[in-house]
């Protein structure tokens, strides 16, 4: 039978491995990570673990496995702080896309490090919409090489590598820059969620970037882009689970603990059909990541290249599912606790932050909600 | 982790699919317009029995087989959720109505011993289409089942049941009615005992045939038990059986392997009128313009299909741990309390799509699907029973 919510093993264990790494590291210290980011510490042993490279390839410093299991490894950490979850694994959607659309060179040079922890890199803001690449830079090309000028956001400190998605006309570029000597770096802006990254305000001003340190100049019409897009989502929303998880279990615990009225709050049903919906869009918004990330490794799993429509469709879906519940479930979360909730003794009031950051963290929701091809 | 379905599996919902919109569409729709359900004597019947049509819950023999294996995990729950949708997609009415055990199937294979279990399933067999049926509601007890008054008490090697059932699907015809009763209503869910009634037993009278919004292509009946006589070997599973609370017990198992195949139906039915609704948009222009250039509607659309595509998948999961022998209460409750609501959106956001059009017989199918969608938010456990039990299996973990 081919429908199977069973995990493997292996899989089983992978999970009980991060789940108590995030109990015992990233718990604890929820609001340290807010102010602080992510110690160096935390971030060496998380690397130590394998749980950098989990879906890439050994031959890069990964474990071979694929997206789903990245998405559990994810979910499990988000699970403890979904703002620590993302600040920890900030080098995934730049991996990602070095690793879809990037040479065997600049594989071996710029992602091998990175996957590896020796590095640190992100990838500057931009939106990845159905159909195009939203961003503030623009390319030009002068004497075979390019030249990039536009203002940006970058949520990594000083990163050694920086991928910056430039437009130029119809054409989105990617490149890539190994030192950020020739940008000028400005302030780092206050932020609603997710405040364990930074936002950085960098400028770039004719910044030249060699012909070898261009991904691609056309990345609209490069088969692999919304592979790298997909993957980006997929992490995205695994993530948004476990906001969703977190925000679901800490509200229940609650109500089974605080009394009103004579009785436990859960059992006001006020409270508990609550606790209920929340419970069941919690196991929506896995079952339904799930189905998009089978699909998606099992399109991986094929010589073809590029990716079917249908496991966009599917990523597509996952998305908006993920970031609807979680929103609302965050914010559920925040009114049972009532007056403790919208205060920082607990971490609901954040976790209602940081969803919104989470969902508009590569592109604006609203743009899918008509993207997909039933018409 | 694999979530797509065998080419074998997609070789037989292909032939449901058929079987649901040639034969039971055009059947469900007549019977709508007429307002009565398809007579017992109707050739369908005879004809789908011939072609070896069950009732969406799967094959009763292949179920007891599963149930009592001690091997790995079975697969007709899965099986049976997959029909279940498809076959709900032509018409649910007449599915309900296919002859079988029905809804009386799940409580005699949990509870029957193997010679009531060859006796009951074996009456419904033979050329003639039979059917079974389960009685549980009656006016002052639905969804909190611990609440039945109908009464049993025993004289001889009888028991003697008293008490009206209602909203009996197939109760008429039916050729038993697996019957809930109580020994004494204040001993609560231990008080409950388990009976096949078979028809012409003395006693056991048909009440009124329902007259309903939707669904009408079912029979909806009373049953009036009047001093009605039953044999001791009709009690399911024998008087041993009931010493902790196996009645109940028996009622709440059998939720949990219908709960997910009811859920998948409400999901047929809206897919239904999702599917009309957007072909009919495809092929129609609104206002001098093609429809999809209106946004809203394609959100509209797009956001049908997902939140089916999610109750979709929520359903499997609870079929799923049946058939590897898992604990589904919650997990069949959620799919229960989900997909119902989500589909009456999406019919009733079907109608607003046609506009004025939709509520009238141009757009029959969808406005049917609204009228039909409504109880599937209510039978099997309102979706406020559903939240109820979901809540208390979340509070169990603390207790």
């Amino acid at each position: 039978m081919a429908i199977d919510f069973s995990l493997s093993e292996d899989e089983k264990i992978l999970v009980e491995m991060v789940n108590d790494f995030a109990q015992k590291e990233i718990v604890p210290n929820i609001r340290l990570i807010e102010e602080k980011g992510i110690s160096p510490e935390i971030r060496k042993k998380a690397s130590e673990i394998g749980l950098f490279g989990i879906e890439f390839p050994e031959s890069l410093g990964g474990s071979g496995l694929g997206m789903f299991q990245r998405a559990l490894v994810a979910e499990a950490i988000s699970s403890g702080d979904p703002g620590a979850a993302y600040s920890l694994f900030i080098h995934l959607p730049y991996s990602y896309f070095l690793l879809e659309l990037g040479s065997d060179e600049m594989k071996e040079k710029y992602l091998k490090p990175v996957i590896t922890g020796m590095k640190r890199a992100c990838l500057l803001k931009a939106e990845f919409l159905p159909d195009d690449v939203i961003t503030p830079v623009k390319w030009t090309k002068t004497d075979g090489n390019y030249k990039i000028s536009g203002k940006g956001i970058i949520e990594v400190d000083n990163p050694d590598f920086l991928l910056i998605p430039a437009k130029s006309e119809n054409k989105a570029g990617l490149f890539l820059l190994n030192d950020l000597k020739s940008v000028e770096v400005g302030k780092s802006l206050h932020r609603c969620g997710i405040q364990s990254s930074p936002a950085i305000e960098i400028v770039l001003k004719d910044v030249e970037v060699k012909k070898e340190m261009c991904l691609t100049e056309d990345a609209l019409s490069h088969e692999n882009l919304w592979k790298a897009v997909v993957r980006t989502r997929l992490f995205i929303s695994s993530i948004l689970l476990g906001l969703a998880k977190a925000a679901q279990e800490y509200s229940l615990k609650y109500a089974m603990e605080r009394v009103a009225f004579g009785q436990q709050i859960a059992k006001h049903q006020a409270i508990s059909f609550m606790l209920a919906d929340d419970a069941t869009q919690v196991e929506g918004i896995r079952l339904i990541l799930w189905k998009a990330l089978y699909e998606f490794d099992k399109n991986s799993g094929t010589e073809e290249k590029g990716i079917k429509s249908s496991v966009i469709d599917w990523s597509i879906e996952a998305y908006l599912q993920a970031v609807d519940y979680s929103s609302s479930i965050s914010a559920d979360a925040v009114q049972i606790l009532g007056g403790h909730g919208y205060i920082k003794d607990h971490p609901v009031e954040k976790w209602m932050r940081d969803v919104k950051e989470l969902a508009n963290a590569f592109g604006r929701p609203d743009a899918f909600r008509i993207a997909l091809e039933n018409l | 982790m694999e979530l797509e379905l065998t080419p074998a599996q997609k070789n037989i919902l292909e032939m449901v699919r058929w079987l649901a919109l040639e034969k039971l569409r055009p059947l469900g729709l007549e019977c709508d317009k007429k307002g009565e359900p398809l007579p017992p004597d109707h050739p369908f019947f005879k004809e789908a029995k011939a072609m070896g049509i069950k009732m969406a819950l799967g094959d009763v023999g292949k179920r007891r087989k599963e149930l009592t294996s001690k091997e790995g995990p079975g697969e007709m729950a899965r099986l049976g959720i997959l029909a279940a949708e498809e076959i709900a997609y032509g018409d649910t009415g007449v599915a309900i109505s296919l002859p079988g055990a029905g809804l009386g199937g799940p409580p005699i294979l949990i509870m029957g011993t193997p010679e009531q279990q060859e006796r009951f399933f074996g009456m419904l067999e033979g050329d003639e289409p039979k059917w079974g049926a389960y009685a549980l509601t009656e006016p002052g007890a639905g969804s909190d089942v611990a609440m039945i008054k109908t009464s049993c008490r025993k004289e001889g090697n009888y028991y003697v049941i008293n008490g009206t059932k209602i909203f009996i699907t197939n109760g008429a015809r039916a050729t038993w009615n697996v019957v809930f009763a109580t020994i004494d209503p204040s001993l609560g869910r231990e008080g409950h005992r388990v009976f096949v009634v078979e028809k012409g037993t003395p006693g056991f009278y048909v009440g009124k045939i329902e007259k309903k919004m939707g669904l009408k292509a079912s029979e909806t009946a009373e049953l009036v038990f009047d001093e009605c006589r039953v044999p001791v070997e009709n009690l399911l599973g024998g008087e041993e059986r009931y010493k902790e609370k196996a009645g109940f017990k028996a009622a709440m198992e059998t939720f949990n392997m219908t709960r997910p195949a009811v859920a998948a139906m409400g999901i047929g039915i809206a897919r239904a009128a999702y599917e009309y609704t957007r072909d009919y948009f495809k092929e129609n222009y609104m206002l001098s313009r093609p429809t999809p250039l209106y946004y809203s509607i394609k959100e509209t659309l797009n956001t049908m299909k997902r939140l089916l595509d999610t109750a979709r998948l929520i359903c499997w999961k609870a079929a799923y741990m049946i058939d590897y022998k898992l604990p589904n209460a919650k997990e069949a409750s959620m799919a229960k309390a989900y997909a119902p609501p989500v589909c009456l959106w999406v019919t009733s956001k079907c109608v607003d799509l046609l506009g004025a059009e939709g509520t009238l017989e141009y757009h029959h199918l969808v406005e049917k699907c609204y009228r039909d969608i409504k109880v599937f938010d209510i039978f099997e456990g309102t979706g406020q029973a559903q939240r109820i039990v979901i809540s208390r299996r979340l509070f169990s973990q603390f207790e």
